[in-house]
């Protein structure tokens, strides 16, 4: 992986999506990690919006396993297809969608020509630690900044390399079907034959592209996204971000002055990031409701960011988290530059099961979080002073060992919404 | 193949008899097959009770008795084969005889049936319960009755202008209800009896026995049918029947009567208390309670003439059977006393 | 003693002629010889025929009694046993609220027989094997065949979701009678041709007759059928939905199965996919009228 490109802010995302009862998954059909961004310059500051876009199919192990037996009606539930009428699109294949909204502001004086900004997914991976749950990872990088700091390359390059051993060790043992065995005798994903035409009309598959990516540079000189490494993700370019831009937005701006002590990053580079979280929907065959809900869900996320003051010149807003919760994370920029690496780290995995589980459980009256990465000299209690929380509520929520937190750790924070 | 014979060529196949012709003699169908001719029985009694026929008179072949009709069994061992509605069995044939012997056919019956209760008569090991519950059961049913006599009885009392049948009915009421009276005064007698004796007899009650249930063959000896309604009970209940569809064949004879008792004694000398009890059963007058009960139900069906007649022909035989009770009983009595 | 001997002398027959080796002609009808080497199986065999009928309309091809009203008679250190034959198969379609009262009388039976007869193990779909095969097989195949696997896997775990909600329910103890060409009417009566297999516990071969059944005769049959099975409430409502979560079973690729174990040509295997197709939508007509009479027992009771 070079270290010769001048900046480029990482992160991760890591994040688990649980399934309603009843629509747990079976087998993994494909999954696919888009980023839909657009990218703006206005006021000095160049607004990097959108989001991407996580489109899955999975086979659901489906109501077969909850056929009501007193049921008034046992011919609904036991109907089965016509041979010729079982088709990808309609055979009860679940669809998982997902946005996660990126909004990241950076100073123009860290933007050396906009046309060089690019959102990548560097690395995307899932994992099925159960039935009713969809763990995933994924390294987003935004590339075409100037920075003196180049430390931050090699740690994505680790990541993706890990990312890349992971894959390799291949997931499908998990999921022993015809078609998962054929894509593993293909790893040419990109212009490989569907195992059963007309199964996966036209979705990338996205698996073996990882090693792929590792293989290559991360970011190349040409600028067109389409022919970077990875490939497999549909690239949105400018003309499809316009598209998303019509989406509101405008409250982002106050958090321009917004101006926080946390993470030493290349001064203008990422910071505050004020996530909102989508609901992630499970469609079968609703997907015109799903997205209302979507456009629904963003919009209490311009709430959300409305509320908690953005300090930083420059933030990105990533979200984590799975439906009903949003995750509000918050990686604060102090505003004394330090040049120092960036330290987004992903959070643990247990987080984000713990998260989504405690929240759809409803237990407490938190839907937004703040995410807050540790930096030197602080303490849990100068974190829970900031916040306004009790220690231990802290590390019962983000259940911690001790007391101890590390520099660079990363803190959910619970933010009460009065509803 | 002729629709209307069924269900009788479907039953016909379990025999594998082909027939030529089905004859219908009500419940008897006569069905001629190059096999022979034989009589098919048509019943209402259900599956279960068909059963029991069949296990009862299959207990009495066991014992040698021989004056029964045989029943014959399908290709497939069954006696009798029920559909959901009737039970169905064929026996063999019979063409009545006419009968020769100078012992009129009653004093014959009287006899095979003391033979069928002096094979299967049984002493109950005393269940003070059964007892009582029968009792109470019988006496509660005769008790209704009365009532519903009494109050028949009244409500014609009250009429300005009585019905003819009203007008035959109350000039006997008060007969009828000393006969109930007598019924109940008997019934109670056995009741004592067996509690204080604390057992009983049992034995397997033909259930219907009288001469149109029975042929008479060459020698004259009958073979009795249609057990369908057989069971086990106190003898007495079988005795009763016996007597009330026979009366009028001995002409109200009491000499006949007699020797009835006598022949049937000859197998099974009856004990006191069984006599009380046939003279309970006889003397309650029940088949009166039928005639009111089908006069005020069903007025339309038959002619008050008719009813009229019917009613005085039962009454007839009420008083007869009153008075033929009376006899048996100081017969009876008479007997006990020689015997003791 | 001659075999003809020796029946005429437990049979009580005038005339006895073998028509061939197993068929005698009788002065009272032409008769069927059987030859039961299992006593348990053949008094099995006997119970069931005894045990289940329409009487009079209907009834299984009964052991006939000999003289001594026995079931069968001893032969060569076996045993035979004589019963009613009839030559032409009827048409049955007029009858289908005998064959299914016939049908809730077996299945009644066979709930409640607590006989120890070896029986047949329960059958299980081979759908699974296929996904070995698919990856060889041509483009257009895999095509048609990946979706019904996923419908297979559908259909399976339906019906073993069915067949969980009724742990305790026994399955029935049948005969295997597969076709309705099985019932045979003469003199007014259905005979109900059984077989000498062993039996079978659940309902297998109900199945398969009752597909044969559509496709003979048709939907409205097949309810009229249904009909006379709950008929007298000799099957239960249990038991309905466990023969149900039988003809849920995607038995349907079996064949397929055992065809690609021997390298099919192409069009060997299009005409089995063509075949398939037709036995598929057949099951799954079978499984929506068996799921509606259900539905509709329900109501009934309900009401």
């Amino acid at each position: 992986m070079t270290q010769e490109h001048p900046s480029k802010l990482s992160f991760s995302i890591e994040e688990s999506v649980w399934l309603n009862k009843g629509q747990e998954v079976e087998e993994i059909l494909g999954m696919s990690l888009e980023p839909e961004i657009v990218i703006e310059e206005k006021d000095l500051h160049v607004y990097i919006k959108g989001g991407l876009r996580l489109v899955g199919e999975y086979r659901p192990t489906g109501s077969a396993e909850v056929v009501d037996v007193d049921s008034e009606s046992l011919e609904a539930q036991l109907s089965f297809r016509s041979a010729g009428d079982v088709t990808i699109s309609d055979d009860g294949t679940g669809e998982i969608k997902h946005f996660f909204p990126i909004d990241v502001t950076i100073p123009i004086s860290r933007i050396q020509n906009l046309d060089d900004v690019y959102v990548q997914v560097e690395s995307f991976d899932y994992d099925l630690p159960e039935r009713s749950c969809i763990q995933l990872t994924a390294d987003i990088s935004i590339s075409g900044m100037t920075t003196q700091q180049e430390t931050v390359e090699k740690r994505v390059e680790q990541e993706i390399e890990k990312e890349a051993a992971k894959v390799e060790e291949p997931k499908f043992g998990a999921i022993p079907t015809a078609f998962s065995f054929e894509a593993k005798k293909r790893p040419e994903v990109g212009d490989m034959t569907p195992p059963s035409p007309g199964r996966y009309p036209s979705r990338p598959f996205p698996f073996t592209p990882v090693s792929e990516e590792s293989a290559e540079p991360v970011e190349e000189k040409t600028p067109a996204i389409g022919a970077s490494p990875s490939t497999r993700y549909t690239r949105q370019e400018q003309e499809v971000a316009n598209l998303s831009s019509n989406e509101p937005r405008q409250e982002l701006e106050t958090n321009e002055t917004s101006n926080i002590e946390e993470v030493e990053e290349v001064e203008a580079a990422v910071a505050a990031v004020a996530v909102p979280t989508e609901r992630v929907e499970l469609v079968a065959e609703e997907v015109e409701e799903v997205e209302e809900e979507t456009v629904e869900e963003v919009e209490e996320v311009e709430e959300v960011e409305e509320i908690a003051p953005a300090q930083a010149e420059t933030k990105i807003n990533l979200a984590p988290l799975k439906e009903m919760a949003e995750a509000l994370v918050k990686a604060e920029r102090p505003d004394t530059v330090d040049d120092e690496k960036e330290q987004v780290a992903p959070p643990r995995e247990e987080n984000a099961l713990y998260l989504t589980s405690m929240l759809s459980k409803g237990e407490e009256k938190f839907s937004k979080w703040k995410m807050c990465i540790i930096q030197e000299n602080e303490s849990l209690d100068t974190i829970a002073d900031r916040y306004d929380i009790s220690t231990s509520q802290l590390v019962r929520m983000n259940r911690l060992q001790g007391e101890q937190i590390e520099e660079g750790q990363i803190l959910y924070i619970p933010v009460s919404v009065e509803s | 193949m002729n629709q209307a014979r069924t269900p009788y060529d479907s039953i016909l196949f379990y025999y594998d008899l082909y027939p030529q012709s089905i004859e219908d003699y009500g419940k008897i169908k006569k069905v001629t097959t190059s096999r022979g001719v034989f009589a098919l029985k048509e019943t209402t009694i259900g599956a279960h009770q068909a059963d029991e026929f069949i296990h009862a008179l299959r207990k009495l072949t066991k014992l040698g008795f021989k004056q029964a009709v045989p029943i014959l069994p399908t290709k497939f061992g069954e006696y009798t084969l029920s559909t959901g509605t009737h039970t169905y069995y064929l026996m063999p044939w019979m063409e009545a005889i006419e009968y020769s012997a100078r012992d009129s056919q009653e004093q014959k019956l009287a006899s095979q049936l003391g033979t069928i209760h002096r094979l299967t008569v049984k002493t109950q090991p005393f269940l003070k319960e059964n007892i009582d519950e029968s009792y109470h059961q019988l006496l509660r049913r005769w008790e209704m009755r009365r009532l519903t006599l009494n109050r028949f009885a009244d409500e014609s009392e009250r009429k300005t202008y009585m019905s003819p049948f009203e007008l035959t009915f109350l000039t006997h009421a008060y007969m009828l209800d000393q006969m109930a009276e007598a019924a109940k005064n008997h019934l109670e007698k056995w009741y004592e009896i067996c509690l204080e004796k604390e057992k009983y007899r049992t034995v397997l009650c033909h259930g219907r026995i009288n001469r149109s249930h029975a042929f008479f063959n060459s020698d004259n000896e009958p073979l009795l049918l249609n057990f369908e309604r057989a069971c086990i009970d106190t003898p007495s209940r079988d005795i009763a029947s016996f007597c009330r569809y026979s009366f009028r064949h001995a002409y109200w004879v009491e000499e006949e009567v007699l020797k009835w008792f006598m022949n049937y004694e000859r197998h099974l000398p009856l004990l006191e208390e069984e006599k009380h009890l046939i003279c309970a059963y006889l003397n309650f007058p029940e088949p009166i309670a039928f005639a009111v009960d089908a006069y005020v139900a069903s007025k339309g069906n038959m002619r008050e003439f008719e009813h009229v007649q019917r009613l005085e022909k039962r009454l007839t035989s009420m008083r007869r059977v009153q008075r033929l009770t009376q006899k048996l009983i100081i017969v009876s009595d008479h007997q006990q006393q020689e015997q003791q | 003693m001659e075999l003809l001997d020796w029946l005429k002398e437990n049979y009580q027959w005038q005339s006895v002629k073998f028509v061939n080796e197993a068929l005698i002609e009788t002065e009272q009808g032409r008769k069927r010889l059987r030859y039961w080497s299992d006593k348990a199986l053949l008094d099995w065999h006997i119970e069931w025929r005894d045990r289940c009928s329409v009487t009079p309309y209907m009834l299984a091809d009964r052991m006939i009694r000999n003289k001594d009203q026995e079931a069968s008679i001893s032969w060569k250190g076996g045993w035979l046993t004589v019963h009613d034959e009839v030559d032409q198969s009827a048409v049955v379609s007029q009858s289908e609220t005998e064959i299914g009262k016939m049908i809730g009388a077996m299945v009644h039976y066979g709930v409640q027989s607590a006989v120890d007869v070896d029986s047949v193990p329960q059958k299980e779909p081979m759908y699974s094997e296929l996904y070995s095969h698919v990856p060889f097989l041509r483009d257009s195949h895999r095509q048609f065949i990946a979706p019904l696997l996923m419908e297979s896997e559908k259909r399976m775990k339906k019906a073993i979701a069915l067949k969980a909600s009724f742990k305790n329910e026994t399955l029935p103890l049948l005969d295997p009678i597969t076709t309705p060409k099985q019932a045979k009417k003469v003199y007014q009566v259905l005979i109900w041709f059984g077989t000498r297999q062993p039996p079978e516990r659940g309902y297998y071969s109900l199945r398969m007759f009752l597909s044969e059944w559509l496709e003979k005769y048709g939907r409205e049959s097949l309810e009229i059928l249904l009909a006379g099975m709950y008929e007298d409430d000799r099957v239960t409502r249990e038991q309905a939905i466990l023969l149900c979560a039988e003809c849920l079973h995607p038995y349907e690729l079996d064949s397929l199965v055992m065809m690609l174990e021997r390298n099919p040509r192409d069009t060997e295997i299009e005409e089995e996919l063509q075949k398939i197709t037709k036995e598929w939508e057949r099951s799954k007509v079978l499984v929506q009228v068996i799921s509606a009479s259900i539905d509709k027992k329900k109501k009934v009771l309900t009401q």
